[in-house]
């Protein structure tokens, strides 16, 4: 044939013979594999509960024969939309571990399960009262004034807006991945959730069903993440311990809680629509979020090939704090792979420790 | 994952659609009618058990909304309380005589501390 009008897509009759014939034989092979799966199970360190409020806990982390250097502990606030094992999935996969092997003192707060009991839960009960009860335990065990706060996506705002309501609670700040400007154009689900009547959606689901938070997900990349992603498993499905990866990220994945009715739609109206970080008209409780007041010391994380909080979304911070001690790191990444890839392992849990550690000097 | 050529190209054609108003504007009508229905069954469902004398959706979200009104007032009662103790620490001279008998590091169990925060019972383990 003319190369000039050659097709782009080469498919031939033996071309898809052959295809076919592999898929078969994989799938084949497959079935031995699965066959040997044991059950998935998540989490690379131990932990142990230190304070609970209701369905709400905070956990220490431990590590067998490492024992924390660090005098300020360091409490990680996830999002509500998925379970907090992200950052310590498996032992070759956790920001954790990285972070308790550079001797920090790491607790972590777990959302819980929200049921239809908790649908009037506000923000001012997530951030107030259950961020804030966890700070102020740790004050208490540790005898610190103020403890250093790493806020990871959703956790991330909710981080900001403790840190700006209760500056003198928190010494040192980390945001990862962590969304501030929610109008930027190239966030495409901050674009859907504008066009949303959300009293509509809260009045009559009460609590936000986790399959749908997870469906709007998936279809943010369709092809990527419902299709792509499971004719890639076919290949991987003679290595026992790939598969095992790919279900661990699974059951993360789907291991999704419903969201509290309230502090949904109090999000969504706030962040989402009326952009009330970049505007300063977040309110929580009865007072207002003014991000000038973060004057603690700050370092924003974000990744580069983020679909779901795009740099744009991130990098507005530095203009909007009013701490003079403002850095970023900016990861070769996405939202997921910042936790779990192998660079996420070299480059974060080091970018914190010495940004830290530089910090802790300066403080004494 | 390795990207591939063709599912990138298909992501931002994608993209393209996905982020234009005209497709925000489709979403937010499409999930806001999905609504629009399913309200309208719920208040069919609650017509329908009311009859039979049985709660409604809106007769146990009305409880919830109160339990968390409770729970949060509790939460201010009880800081107002601990603030209150801590300032008789800080001010020992303006205790009344009991309080230097007993002192007030050790103060009588507050009431109502049921749905309060507190230090868990030391317990180890993975999920």
């Amino acid at each position: 044939m003319d190369p000039m009008h050659a097709s782009p897509i080469a498919i031939g009759l033996d071309s898809l013979a052959r295809e076919a014939l592999q898929v078969q034989s994989r799938l084949r092979k497959g079935m031995e594999t699965l066959a040997q799966l044991d059950p998935v199970e998540v989490g690379a360190s131990g932990r142990e509960e230190v304070w609970r409020d209701g369905k709400v806990a905070l956990y220490r982390f431990r590590r067998e024969g490492v024992e924390a250097t660090q005098r300020i502990p360091l409490l990680i606030a996830y999002a509500l939309v998925n379970r907090p094992y992200m950052v310590d999935l498996q032992s070759d996969k956790s920001i954790v571990r990285g972070l308790l092997e550079r001797g920090h003192d790491v607790y972590i707060i777990d959302w819980g399960y929200p049921d239809r009991s908790d649908r009037f839960q506000t923000l001012e009960d997530y951030i107030q009262r259950f961020l804030g009860g966890s700070v102020d335990h740790l004050r208490r065990s540790h005898g610190v004034d103020a403890v250093n706060l790493l806020g990871i996506c959703q956790g991330g705002a909710f981080s900001l807006c403790y840190a700006a309501l209760n500056p003198r609670k928190v010494r040192n700040l980390v945001t990862m991945v962590t969304p501030v400007d929610f109008h930027t154009p190239d966030n495409m689900l901050a674009g859907w959730a504008r066009a949303l009547d959300v009293d509509l959606m809260v009045d009559t689901l009460g609590n936000v069903p986790a399959d749908v938070m997870n469906w709007c997900y998936l279809t943010l990349k369709p092809y990527r993440l419902l299709v792509q992603k499971y004719v890639g498993l076919v290949d991987i499905l003679e290595d026992k311990r790939a598969v095992e990866d790919f279900l661990r990220m699974e059951t993360w994945i789907f291991d999704s809680p419903d969201l509290a009715g309230e502090a949904f739609r109090e999000f969504i109206k706030q962040f989402y629509q009326a952009n009330g970080l970049v505007n300063g008209s977040v309110r929580i409780g009865d007072r207002t979020v003014d991000l000038q007041a973060v004057d603690m010391p700050v370092f924003n994380i974000y990744a580069e090939q983020d679909h779901l909080v795009p740099p744009s979304a991130s990098k507005p911070l530095r203009g909007l704090v009013g701490s003079r001690d403002y850095s970023e790191l900016s990861f070769r990444g996405g939202h997921i792979g910042i936790y779990v890839s192998g660079r996420a392992q070299r480059d974060i849990p080091q970018g914190i420790h010495e940004w830290l550690a530089a910090r802790s000097k300066v403080d004494g | 994952m390795a990207p591939t050529p063709a599912v990138d190209a298909a992501e931002d054609a994608y993209a393209d659609i996905a982020l234009t108003e005209r497709f925000q504007k489709a979403f937010g009508d499409y999930v806001n009618a999905q609504m629009r229905v399913r309200a309208a069954m719920q208040k069919e469902v609650e017509l329908t058990a009311a009859q039979w004398g049985m709660p409604g959706r809106s007769e146990v979200d009305g409880a919830y909304r109160r339990i968390a009104e409770l729970e949060r007032e509790v939460r201010r009662l009880r800081e107002a309380v601990e603030s209150a103790l801590a300032s008789r620490q800080v001010e020992p001279a303006a205790a009344p005589p009991a309080a230097t008998q007993k002192p007030a590091s050790k103060p009588a169990p507050t009431p109502a501390p049921k749905p309060a925060a507190k230090s868990a019972p030391k317990k180890s383990g993975k999920r």
